[in-house]
């Protein structure tokens, strides 16, 4: 049984997507493909580069302690949009940054104009991109270190007179890099196919590839030809993947012979590992203030500190439109995170018998393949004002190889012995699978559905484009307001969009006392 | 387990659309005064039991796209220019100027019957107009007026501070038409369609300014505001000195809204705002067509008409001429280029400065 419903869960999920898929790729009616060679430079180098950078910044933060789960809860639960605009209220040249600076000297009394993160730039868009993912990546490691008797290694070393530094980076990095290969892929196809935050923050002559196809589109005097680049994004997909796979291969054999050298070095990173946890914490919660205070404000410009005026009943007037929105995202997110997460259950479970402990590459498969390709193929297949099933199923498709991710560790080294212990006392396999197994992993559970529930509030083009305006959620209400630029008004749907995920996570916290993503060096 | 839910979804958003008269209405929404109308509007429509539904795009060619392909819920649109062109080529406009009460006050004045040079021909109904000019503080252009050299005279004395949003963003692509202009000697003829003339002789005089003008804007023009609100945002910070907008009264409607600093005014670029209309139009595949002609009906009555003119509010003129209208005056009018310029444009910018 646990064997069909595996199998079930795959179909719907993976096989079916990929199925739906299909029709449009071989619409391919050709084109030149010239004038996407500099966008297809730009996205592998923004891809490797935001890649590597948030790996080796998230390693080294977890060398000195876990993140304690709950203080990357606002980083978390902000969508990415919100994110890359907070950052950018702070960093930017007139952003608040600037401000102090002004404030303390005068020397600038109009933003500088060759401020090191201008507005609009590959470095802004790295930046806010590593500063995004460093978070989710630090859960990854997280569970995945709870896995490996790490600190015996560590400790094993540090008492043959290695440096701390020197042992987490050479004993307990090889072990952990191979079990990170897909939440890094994840974050490399996340990377190069996503397309709201280089419209915000990205270069834009000509800017990266998944932004490319999207302005073009819509651009009726091209048609045909934006397959070159879907085909181009596609593959870019495969050679990330491959680099992925071959820089930890890479990585492991240097490991390898850097344990042979006798000598104290090399030395990773700087000691002060801490700070990028730091940061990461004091700027996910800038951000949070910032918007808070543009939600609140009337006229704000440089280089006012404060604002002219406060406009508090932008909130309490734009409430009852907010309020059906929030049902709507509500409701989808939890069906579809539930789904997602039972969906999840059932591969593990399956896994768990089989003693299969590897994370699988096929139910992680839709993370691998660029969004944008998938959601404009089942548009095709569906066409546009699809309603509920089909939205719900959209949402299911990404909620489900979340969940597998962050659920398979704690899964698949389940400690099989609880079981036999409790049919030893007279309950059934499938009765002791509820009432032992599943209790005992109710932290996982649960952390596993905040995930997925967070997955399914900021889906936009599935939602977008499959329900075509008649399902409006937030994450739609609040791309299209802040279309407008006006943040102050996009701020009020932003943190309400960010609410909703905050609200599940603090649940969490609140409520289950043994979310311990963090081990006892907290 | 997965019915059950499927069903409790699907009652779900049932309970939402229950109203028979639902009229998706796809429009703009990135403007929280437009938005703020249309929520006015809704509620007067209510007392006519029609339940108007904005749909907030951030884009409205995604929707165009969508009814040339046949795969739309839409009954109502707001467009204009290129993608009136689109649809009304693909013959998915029904035909509706001739059932809507208030035609007969339309101001003719401003030549709405020609949609960018694309005769109207009844397929849409103009809701309000747009002139293209720039924001500007005080201290940063002085007068109301700038020419295309004057611009690049102080683009040299203040390098940085100017920029316009991409083309083809269409902010951006009438920009570079106002600066045609500007540069030109002969201007009816962007009446024409591009087939007919010379377009490479006559935008040449265009290029080679853009050539001189782009090593002084905004990041030697590496980089370019990605839309017009962008822009905006930069230019209320002080990091630009002009914004471009298309709404007349814009200069004093975003002071009020506290999104732009209070000293700012508005500057035409060239001797004449370039000016268009942006019109309402029912797809032939719309579901509640009866319903959105009464949409249209009522967004060209008086009333609706003289509350969209509010300074406090949108701040867009009105279409019909309005006995005691105390909105400010319009811009000195210069016609749009024929449809066909705005590909052309687009394009030609694109493959010399992308």
């Amino acid at each position: 049984m646990v064997r069909a419903f595996s199998v079930i869960a795959q179909l719907l999920l993976v096989a079916l997507p990929l199925l739906l898929v299909m029709p449009s790729l071989f619409q391919f009616s050709g084109g030149s493909i010239q004038p996407w060679l500099e966008p297809l430079f730009s996205s592998l180098l923004l891809t490797i580069t935001t890649t590597l950078l948030a790996a080796y910044l998230a390693l080294q933060a977890a060398q000195y302690s876990l993140v304690r789960f709950s203080r990357l809860t606002a980083i978390l639960s902000l969508p990415h949009v919100a994110f890359a605009v907070g950052l950018m209220f702070l960093l930017s040249p007139s952003g608040y940054l600037v401000r102090i600076i002004e404030a303390v000297t005068g020397w600038l009394p109009s933003p500088p104009v060759g401020w090191p993160l201008p507005e609009k730039s590959m470095v802004t868009l790295t930046l806010v991109l590593v500063a995004k993912e460093v978070p989710f990546l630090l859960l990854m490691i997280a569970a995945q270190l709870r896995q490996l008797p790490y600190q015996r290694w560590l400790l094993q070393a540090q008492s043959l007179g290695w440096s701390r530094s020197r042992s987490w980076w050479l004993i307990v990095v090889p072990a952990l890099l191979p079990r990170l290969k897909f939440p890094l892929a994840a974050i490399a196809i996340y990377t190069v196919s996503v397309v709201d935050i280089p419209l915000l923050v990205g270069p834009n002559t000509p800017g990266v590839l998944a932004m490319v196809i999207f302005e073009q589109q819509y651009q009726f005097n091209q048609a045909g030809s934006i397959m070159v680049g879907v085909g181009l994004l596609i593959a870019a997909g495969v050679l990330l993947l491959a680099f992925n796979a071959a820089s930890i291969r890479m990585f492991l054999r240097f490991s390898q012979r850097q344990r042979r050298v006798k000598t104290k070095s090399p030395r990773f990173g700087w000691t002060a590992g801490i700070s990028v946890r730091s940061v990461l914490v004091v700027v996910s919660w800038l951000v949070l203030a910032l918007l808070l205070l543009h939600s609140i404000a009337g006229g704000w410009f440089y280089p006012d500190l404060v604002p002219n005026n406060w406009q508090w009943q932008r909130w309490v007037k734009e409430w009852p439109y907010i309020q059906p929105l929030l049902w709507t995202s509500f409701w989808l997110a939890v069906v579809s995170a539930l789904l997602g997460l039972i969906a999840a259950v059932a591969v593990l479970e399956w896994q768990r018998q089989r003693q299969q402990r590897q994370l699988k590459v096929w139910p992680l498969l839709m993370l691998l393949i660029p969004q944008l390709v998938l959601v404009l193929g089942w548009q095709q297949s569906f066409g546009q004002g699809s309603q509920g099933p089909a939205l719900v199923w959209s949402h299911t498709v990404f909620c489900f190889p979340y969940a597998y991710l962050v659920l398979h560790g704690a899964w698949v080294n389940y400690d099989e012995r609880w079981l036999y212990q409790a049919q030893s006392l007279g309950y059934s396999y499938w009765q002791s699978w509820w009432r032992i197994l599943l209790p005992m992993l109710k932290a996982p559970l649960l952390m596993a559905f905040a995930v997925a529930f967070s997955v399914s509030i900021a889906q936009y083009l599935p939602t977008q484009w499959l329900a075509g305006g008649t399902l409006p959620t937030l994450t739609t209400e609040t791309v299209s307001i802040a279309a407008g630029g006006d943040w102050r008004l996009a701020s009020v749907y932003a943190l309400m969009q960010a609410a909703l995920p905050m609200l599940v996570l603090l649940g969490l916290i609140f409520f289950v006392d043994d979310i311990r993503l963090t081990d006892a060096a907290d | 387990m997965k019915a059950l839910l499927f069903m409790l979804l699907a009652v779900v958003s049932l309970g939402t659309m229950a109203n028979s008269q639902t009229v998706y209405f796809y429009a703009w929404g990135g403007n929280p005064a437009v938005n703020d109308y249309l929520r006015w509007a809704a509620r007067e429509l209510k007392q006519q039991d029609i339940d108007l539904r904005h749909v907030k795009v951030a884009d409205i060619a995604e929707v165009v796209k969508q009814l040339t392909d046949g795969r739309s819920n839409a009954d109502l649109v707001w467009i204009n220019g290129e993608n009136f062109h689109a649809l009304k080529s693909a013959g998915k406009l029904q035909s509706i100027v001739a059932d809507i009460d208030n035609t007969g006050k339309l101001r003719d004045a401003l030549n709405w019957r020609v949609d960018f040079g694309e005769p109207v021909d009844g397929l849409e109904v103009p809701w309000g107009v747009g002139q293209f000019h720039l924001l500007s503080c005080q201290r940063c252009i002085s007068g109301s007026q700038i020419s295309a050299e004057e611009l690049l005279i102080y683009a040299e004395r203040n390098p940085g501070k100017i920029s316009y949003p991409k083309p083809p963003e269409f902010h951006g692509t009438t920009f570079l038409k106002a600066l045609l202009l500007s540069l030109s000697e002969r201007r009816e003829v962007f009446q024409q369609p591009v087939a007919e003339v010379d377009a490479q002789q006559l935008t040449q005089p265009l290029w080679n300014y853009l050539q001189r003008l782009h090593p002084l804007i905004w990041q030697q023009a590496e980089n370019f505001p990605a839309s017009a609100a962008e822009q905006l945002n930069w230019f209320a910070n002080g990091a630009l000195d002009v914004a471009v907008s298309f709404n007349p009264n814009e200069a004093q409607t975003l002071v009020q809204q506290g999104r732009i600093p209070e000293n700012t005014q508005r500057v035409v670029l060239g001797e004449a705002a370039v000016t268009n209309h942006h019109y309402l139009a029912i797809p032939t595949t719309a579901q509640q067509a009866e319903a959105a002609r009464e949409v249209i009906n009522f967004m060209l009555s008086d009333k609706a008409q003289r509350r969209k003119a509010r300074l406090d509010g949108w701040g867009d003129p009105a279409v019909i001429e309005l006995t005691d209208s105390g909105t400010p005056t319009l811009l000195p009018v210069a016609a749009d280029f024929h449809a066909s310029w705005q590909a052309y444009l687009e394009q030609a910018w694109l493959e010399r400065f992308q």
